[in-house]
């Protein structure tokens, strides 16, 4: 039955134009970023290294397909959320604004089979981002780019090893993929609140912008909260790229993303349940 | 009690002649270690290169050096590598390449060692070091450590060590530990992406590098 709901709900995601916008969109952006990279990344590093320029001579393809596949993830990944609204903020919430929720509620299959199965099939669309996006970007930075050593310039420059890149590629997008569900999951108990799309939407946003400006702001109030707030754990991915990685943090940051998804689920599921479809 | 005004010219020329006679022999170590260095006309090495920067984590990398006299020095790597841009170059040898004055500066132990301390003064303008400091282990006549101080400011200190006995003898090391000042580090959090602030933030202010260089399989001709 399961299997059955989610097949449906998979047909009618892709069944709307709204989904392919962030395929779309992620597939101009990369090979643009990819292609611009390749021609002026070198700017990139001078910039970065210009205090090391005197003292040292740097050999080797820095700007490579890793290390663009790294830039075009970390810049991605701000903007990623907002398409991936698109899709589970609407999933339940365009049920309501359709009219279709007492049509689907009152066949043969348990109200909760239905928002498991789109709750499901919501990230499903997700993952099928994150293999896109880290698809294109590997793929196209190694084959215009090859491969090298990714250089990762964050508070300090990391340089990791060619044989050591894969595994934190690989890792790194599982981590993004579960952080991008837990936006996802936001999105979906809000759109389980309300009745046209627009709202979980905007308001999913809206919660990443405000936490992410908290997050960022060094003030000594806030340090209580900032660890609670799972924007802080949702950029965990680029701990990845650490040398040597902070396993106990990186644990800890997916352990909060799989608590606000089981949070948000069982909410969403417990709203549904209760959910008057009669008036 | 009063010197005999005789006695006190004579002590005083003593000391002169002592004092040119090191200057002479200063002069001549650093000459016989010129003429050692200058008999590898070609060589080629392997070196494998550890940098320690507070601000970076860099992977140990591989890179070959080449070397063609009088100064050609081509240093590849098949990989990633940072090359200090002084000092991998075998520094002692580039210093002595060109002319220059060595005065003797004394003795002091270095690693156990008692060194000879010689000062020695590039007279070529065109030099980018101002001066140096060499020691030298006078029982087997080769630069131990060298100090220089370039005509910016900064100072390099290169520790040299000599365990292949066939490349020794051309006064060519077979690890080098390079110590040298480097500017600060700073990046715009636009450019790092690190709006968090739970990460690690870099050193301020003028950063200290230190550059481990082995070098291996010489073959010298």
């Amino acid at each position: 039955m399961m299997l059955a709901a989610l097949r449906v709900e998979l047909a009618k995601v892709f069944s709307k134009w709204r989904t392919y916008i962030g395929f779309i969109a992620v597939g101009l952006l990369i090979p643009i970023i990819v292609l611009a990279m390749g021609k002026e990344g070198n700017q990139y590093f001078s910039f970065a290294t210009q205090a090391l320029s005197q003292a040292f001579e740097f050999k080797g393809n820095l700007m490579n397909g890793y290390t663009v596949a790294y830039i075009v993830f970390g810049a991605l990944y701000i903007h990623i959320p907002f398409l991936v609204t698109l899709v589970s903020g609407d999933i339940l919430a365009g049920e309501a604004t359709s009219g279709t929720y007492r049509l689907i509620f009152t066949r043969p299959v348990k109200r909760s089979t239905i928002v498991t199965a789109k709750y499901i099939a919501s990230m499903l669309y997700v993952n099928m981002m994150i293999v896109w996006m880290a698809i294109l970007a590997m793929v196209l930075g190694v084959a215009f780019l090859g491969t090298g050593e990714i250089v990762v310039i964050r508070s300090q420059i990391t340089i990791i090893a060619e044989h050591d890149a894969l595994w934190r590629f690989v890792l790194a997008y599982g981590f993004s993929a579960l952080s991008m569900m837990t936006v996802a999951s936001i999105a979906f108990l809000c759109s389980s609140l309300v009745e046209n799309s627009i709202g979980p939407i905007m308001t999913t946003m809206a919660i990443i912008i405000v936490f992410t400006i908290i997050s960022a702001i060094d003030l000594p109030m806030f340090d209580v909260i900032r660890p609670m707030l799972f924007t802080n754990h949702m950029t965990g991915w680029k701990l990845l790229f650490d040398d040597p990685v902070p396993w106990p943090r990186v644990f800890t940051s997916a352990s909060v993303l799989v608590g606000h998804m089981v949070v948000c689920f069982v909410a969403a599921q417990i709203i549904m349940q209760r959910k008057d479809i009669l008036t | 009690m009063k010197f005999p005004a005789t006695l006190t010219t004579l002590a005083l020329f003593c000391v002169a002649g002592l004092s040119v006679r090191a200057q002479d022999d200063a002069q001549r170590v650093m000459e016989a270690m010129k003429v050692r260095m200058q008999g590898a006309k070609v060589y080629d090495a392997d070196m494998r290169i550890k940098v320690d920067v507070s601000f970076m984590k860099v992977p140990e990398s591989k890179a070959h050096v080449h070397f063609e006299a009088p100064d050609k020095t081509t240093i590849d790597a098949p990989g990633f590598a940072m090359i200090p841009k002084q000092g991998a170059d075998l520094s002692a040898a580039k210093l002595l390449s060109q002319p220059y004055v060595a005065v003797s500066a004394g003795r002091e132990m270095f690693q156990g060692v008692m060194m000879r301390k010689i000062t020695v003064i590039p007279s070529s303008e065109s030099s980018e070091i101002a001066v140096a400091v060499v020691y030298v282990d006078t029982t087997t006549m080769t630069p131990r450590k060298v100090v220089s101080t370039t005509r910016k400011g900064g100072t390099i200190t290169a520790e040299l060590v000599y365990n292949d006995a066939a490349a020794r003898v051309y006064c060519l090391p077979s690890y080098v530990k390079l110590r040298f000042d480097i500017g600060s580090f700073q990046i715009p959090k636009t450019m790092s992406g690190d709006f968090e602030n739970s990460t690690k933030e870099a050193p301020k202010g003028p950063q200290q590098a230190t550059v481990e260089i082995w070098y291996s399989a010489y073959r010298i001709r």
